[in-house]
């Protein structure tokens, strides 16, 4: 993910500095949409589930978090299908790429002296 | 080419804006964001012919946003505005009705700063009003 990461500071011609506010921008919206889907999966809500699954597929592959991209896009999938069975399994894959993800940017931008705010 | 020009952004991830607002407004771009329907009305209300392009989602949360594309083309004082669409969905018939409701260009995402600069910079070399 770092070189990922570095290639997109690189293309938008940023520093750690500039280009913290986009990723703390991105955990802050994942971190509600994830929220917000919990209720839609519980409910076993194709259509909503699906466009909350797609809406942090898309803006993960903007910021080039992968785990996260990749976990959306299974759920996007599933809900697409109206496969509900599968909600909650690829919910919970889900929060926990977002976890891992937001723990290794969050180190990321530390260990190039940047404190990314909760 | 892109200095000083306006373009509205519609979509409504605040990180796709603030992406968009840091990469146009390195390349000399006034941006102005919507997130949202009412905010794009608003947005156009206030600025009208000064916007020389709308950047549009297609996938908002729970909006299409080729239906408010739509809705522009069907207002007569701001049907001219050129949209440019930037979404993920490029499916054969998102591209055909895009062009049915004349918008100028469908860019793909993800957003790839050097191509899609270029490509923003082409849409006004051959299609947005120079003046």
């Amino acid at each position: 993910m770092k070189a990922e990461i570095m290639t997109l500071m690189a293309d938008m011609e940023l520093t750690w500095d500039e280009i913290a506010p986009l990723y703390e921008s991105y955990l802050d919206e994942v971190r509600e949409n994830i929220s917000e889907m919990i209720q839609y999966v519980q409910d076993k809500d194709a259509v909503r589930t699906a466009a909350l699954a797609h809406a942090i597929k898309g803006v993960s592959a903007n910021l080039r978090v992968e785990m996260v991209r990749s976990a959306a896009s299974e759920l996007n999938e599933a809900a697409k299908f109206s496969r509900t069975e599968l909600f909650e399994h690829l919910y919970l894959e889900l929060q926990h790429s977002y976890q891992q993800a937001s723990g290794e940017v969050r180190q990321m931008f530390s260990d190039n002296g940047v404190v990314l705010g909760e | 080419m892109l200095d000083g020009r306006r373009i509205l952004v519609v979509d409504d991830s605040p990180t796709v804006r603030a992406e968009l607002r840091i990469l146009l407004g390195k390349n000399g771009v006034d941006v102005v964001e919507a997130g949202s329907e009412f905010g794009m009305l608003g947005s156009i209300e206030q600025y009208g012919r000064l916007v020389d392009l709308i950047i549009m989602d297609v996938s908002l949360k729970f909006e299409n946003g080729l239906d408010l594309v739509r809705r522009i083309r069907e207002n007569e004082r701001y049907s001219e505005i050129p949209v440019m669409i930037l979404s993920e969905h490029a499916s054969k018939e998102y591209v055909l009705w895009a062009k049915e409701l004349g918008v100028i260009e469908y860019y793909r995402k993800p957003i790839e700063p050097k191509p899609f600069i270029e490509k923003l910079e082409n849409v006004f070399r051959t299609t947005v009003r120079g003046d």
